[in-house]
């Protein structure tokens, strides 16, 4: 645990509206993603998947394939050893999740079964979803490629199928997994707080259940990389990625090499949204292809295999049951999740667990909660992680029945609301502690006051309705990987006095980076124009888990203020033999080093840096290195709880309010206005972040209204973006944005997170908006006209 | 292979094409990086250039098409160094987020600016309304765009 020295500095990059520092690359095209990468002798790679959802593996001819000129190596299952078996959650020296942390005489115990790898790179002995890789080719060019696949001879024998959760409960059911005999992936369950007590002396209980659809982050990037050996046995990878780091620890373990000699190169990333955080079977078969071809390697999946075959959102179907005082004070919450988790494990409990730990156990502070959350096999394809982790599903739920709970009781969703809101200082069932930042009180009345509830309350116009929703949600997660929620950074003052920040941090096109240099101009007083952000390669000086879990801002700007504290003790130490001054009369501001006692006396930085490198006389530099992990804690194994204050130190809480109206005639819903209050602590660049809740806007707008992947018997019906509708320029309604800003005590200048946050509010808003139009409650994502319509009539 | 003669971005250019190769793929082969791949269907807008005057799709177009045409791509609008003022407000208005549609929606900018000059907020939302955005929901693109227009439109 690191204290970040808390000094005044005057904020002048801090808070303002700069272009990002990336952003003349990505409007000349200069930006060079891992499509654009082109290496001398560069092959093509191409994936064969399986037509099937569920079928035995008879055999895997190759021979034509291999005869075919052009082609440079073919692969299947058997090529790759079984040790290549792999899962997000297997590592338990690098990771601990859920039930390893509470492991031993837990009352978590036996809350899952202990983490297993079940996914081979490439598939041996059977397949089990439409889309699951079954062999690969590297060829000269990518027809070459294509015409080699097609001469792959596999012999199958089709197995019955499971794709629905129903079914793959049933005793008999088809088995996913054939070691798996009730299909069952992962179970989760437990109690926080006497939760028999609290529904004891609740006045009323309600039960209601919702359900939620897959849906596609659809990166405008799909996913790909380029790998490549060298004689010495070491791979460089490029893959714009979220944890280069961290997937690099998974791909060591896999290919069972040192991580040193693994480099894993991402600087450009085309979108991300959860969808590459962790490692994917294409990494290692193109790392397996460039091997066995002995040349560079590009395997860029297509449009079709994106949507068929990578991430995605998980369909849960959430019941909700609430004991509440005749008050509407929330006494008890249990949430109970059935998962549809597809043929692969991915970050599947993760998700649940967030779910469970975020918006169920944590909005409104029940007072003891009861979980219990079955994440099932099925023979379709994997969702893992999207920007929101489970919180969308569960907030939807939770957030629906707030209304629904509300109307039952005649009480007034703002006021019922504002009643149960987290308050600063409040310590939920499970031990998670509000910050002194939390300020969902100042959320819900802003977010109130700018749809202008109440006249409009008072003024109803037929078919229009507003609802309203909340949400709670991490900055950071300990516990994702091992016990640490940290970054580190190394900063250099060159010898021009311009300042290089080698940073862990990922930028996903947040502006990351940006607000990196934003902190590090303030701290160390320099100008923001002289940051220069140095990233996404594990070669570099700095370490950090990813950009995930809305950390980015937190984490990274911490190590990035410490390096800068540190950084200034060495500029003063110089600049006070340059001055003949005590340092401790010197400050910075602007690159140039002055006297505090007579201003007039000063030496630039630059000076001071040509002094450090070329004058001083002795061994000297300007480089100092910044290590920060927060305060958070692990889950205590004894009690199953989170000592104070969990597994984020700075939670983070909205409101978002929506005004629709809905055309009784054909059900369509159309937004007319989204407001979202947010508390994020200090804004550090009010652009960057408007961007993020804007953006998180067009996903939460995608998961109320349109999108869905229709995935039918276990085939994933949509192809391309002329079938999975995301929104386009006219489609998207007016979103104000509102920050309130309480600065967090923790914070890099009082920063909190915001990316995943502003999406999970969006859609139950919207279909608490959708149910006062039309006075019918749709307990199903998304809100489609049929739905609508339906619920009319 | 077969020689398709083009101008691209002012200067006479011979690109070697297959007769079912699309125009974008063959850009893409001769270091016209900007032209991006987000599908193959003219579903998402990130390869769109403009030929002659207009905004088109390249990924839908044989490249053979493109003989005797006049192209130009993003790395186009930044020759001699200095970049377009379109290019600056999407710098200005923070309008790249991962930058992966940027180049196609900078395309689809300048052809609205130079060719609806006095387009209201809501035609501007239409004419974008091929080209896709993940990160950004639009709102600053709109306004990058819109504020091309009302600085004068481009350069």
């Amino acid at each position: 645990m690191s204290q970040v020295a808390v000094e005044k500095v005057t904020e002048v990059a801090v808070g303002k509206r700069l272009p990002k520092i990336d952003a003349r690359a990505k409007v000349t095209g200069e930006a060079e993603y891992g499509l654009d990468i082109h290496l001398p002798g560069q092959l093509v790679g191409k994936i064969l998947r399986s037509p099937f959802q569920h079928a035995r593996i008879l055999k895997v001819n190759t021979a034509k394939a291999r005869a075919l000129p052009g082609v440079r190596a073919v692969i299947t299952g058997e090529d790759i050893p079984v040790r290549y078996t792999f899962n997000f959650a297997e590592f338990e020296d690098g990771r601990t999740t859920p039930p390893e942390a509470a492991g031993g005489e837990s009352a978590l115990r036996g809350l899952m079964p202990p983490p297993r790898a079940d996914k081979h790179p490439l598939a041996r002995g059977k397949v089990r979803f439409v889309g699951d890789e079954i062999a690969a080719v590297a060829a000269v060019d990518e027809d070459t490629a294509i015409r080699a696949l097609s001469l792959i001879e596999v012999e199958y024998d089709p197995l019955p199928a499971v794709t629905e959760i129903d079914e793959a409960l049933k005793p008999k059911a088809p088995l996913v997994h054939d070691e798996i005999k009730d299909n069952l992936a992962a179970h989760l369950h437990g109690t926080w707080g006497d939760f028999d007590g609290a529904l004891k002396e609740s006045d009323h209980v309600f039960e209601d259940s919702f359900s939620t659809q897959h849906q596609h982050q659809a990166c405008m990037e799909t996913h790909g990389c380029i790998c490549k050996w060298d004689s010495e046995g070491n791979l460089t990878m490029w893959a714009g990625v979220q944890t280069p780091h961290t997937i690099r620890l998974e791909l060591s373990k896999v290919l069972d090499m040192p991580e040193s000699k693994i480099r894993l190169i991402s600087k450009y990333v085309g979108g991300a949204f959860g969808s590459k955080n962790e490692l994917e079977p294409f990494m290692i078969i193109c790392s397996q292809l460039a091997r066995a071809s002995r040349a560079p390697v590009s395997l860029i999946l297509s449009r079709e295999e994106e949507f068929m075959a990578t991430g995605c959102r998980h369909p849960y179907r959430v019941t909700v049951r609430t004991g509440l005082k005749k008050t509407g004070e929330i006494m008890a919450r249990e949430v109970k999740i059935l998962v549809d988790k597809g043929a692969y494990m991915c970050q599947g409990a993760a998700v649940a667990f967030f779910a469970i730990c975020y918006p169920s156990a944590s909005l409104y502070k029940p007072k003891a909660v009861r979980f219990d959350a079955k994440i099932i096999y099925t023979n379709k394809q994997p969702p893992s992680a999207y920007r929101g982790f489970g919180n969308p599903q569960a907030s939807f739920a939770i957030e629906s029945q707030m209304d629904m709970i509300a109307e039952r009781l005649g009480l007034d969703p703002v006021k019922f609301r504002l009643l149960n809101a987290n308050r600063p200082g409040d310590i939920t069932a499970h031990g998670f502690k509000m910050p002194q930042s939390t300020a969902l009180t100042e959320c819900i009345e802003r977010a109130v006051d700018a749809i202008g509830w109440y006249e409009k309350k008072q003024h109803p116009i037929p078919n229009r309705g507003l609802g309203l929703a909340c949400l709670i949600h991490s900055t950071g997660e300990r516990g994702a990987y091992g016990n640490i929620e940290g970054s580190s950074c190394t900063l250099k003052v060159n010898d021009d006095g311009s300042v290089t920040i080698f940073a862990g941090t990922q930028d996903l096109g947040t502006g990351a980076w940006t607000v990196l240099a934003q902190i590090c101009a303030d701290s160390l007083g320099v100008k923001f124009e002289e940051i220069r952000v140095v990233a996404g390669d594990t070669d570099l000086p700095a370490f950090d888990l990813g950009a995930y879990a809305s950390r980015s801002t937190f984490t990274g700007g911490n190590a990035v203020r410490i390096a800068a504290s540190k950084m200034k003790e060495d500029i003063f130490s110089l600049a006070s033999e340059l001055l003949h001054l005590p340092a401790s009369d010197l400050d910075i501001s602007s690159s140039v080093v002055y006297s505090k006692s007579r201003p007039e006396t000063k030496v630039t930085l630059r000076e001071v840096a040509k002094y450090a490198y070329y004058g001083a006389g002795k061994p000297k530099n300007l480089i100092t290195v910044g290590v920060y992990d927060t305060p958070s804690t692990l889950i205590d194994p004894r009690t199953g709880m989170w000592k104070e204050p969990g597994p984020s130190i700075a939670y983070t809480f909205a409101c978002h309010a929506a005004e629709v109206e809905v055309n009784p005639e054909t059900g369509r819903v159309k937004v007319i206005n989204l407001v979202a209050a947010h508390d994020v602590g200090k804004v550090i660049n009010p652009t960057t972040a408007e961007g993020q809740i804007e953006g998180a806007a067009l996903h939460g707008l995608g998961l109320a209204l349109w999108e869905d992947m229709r995935i039918e018997k276990g085939v994933t019906l949509v192809k391309d973006f002329r079938d999975y509708f995301i929104l386009r320029a006219p489609d998207m309604p007016p979103v104000k944005v509102i920050f309130v800003e309480k600065n967090d005590p923790n914070g890099p200048f009082g920063a909190k997170g915001i990316a995943e946050a502003a999406l999970v509010p969006v859609a139950p808003a919207i279909a608490n908006a959708v149910a006062d139009a039309i006075k019918a409650r749709v307990t199903s994502l998304p809100l489609t006209p049929e739905k609508v319509l339906n619920t009319l009539k | 292979m077969m020689d398709v003669e083009s101008t691209i971005n002012g200067f006479k250019t011979i690109l070697k094409a297959e007769p079912y190769e699309n125009l974008r793929d063959v850009l893409r082969r001769n270091g016209f990086t900007s032209v991006k791949k987000g599908c193959d269907v003219g579903g998402c807008g990130a390869c769109t250039v403009i030929v002659d005057d207009k905004a088109v799709y390249s990924c839908c177009l044989l490249a053979g098409w493109a003989d005797g045409r006049s192209i130009t791509t993003l790395e186009g609008l930044a020759a001699g160094g200095s970049i377009d003022l379109i290019q600056k407000k999407f710098i200005e208005k923070g309008a790249a987020q991962c930058g992966f549609c940027t180049p196609g929606f900078i395309m689809m900018g300048k052809y609205i600016v130079e060719h609806k000059k006095n387009a209201s907020e809501t035609e501007v939302r239409k004419a974008l309304a091929g080209n896709l955005c993940r990160c950004t929901g639009y709102a600053k693109i709109v306004e990058a765009v819109m504020a091309t227009m009302q600085e004068g439109g481009s350069k």
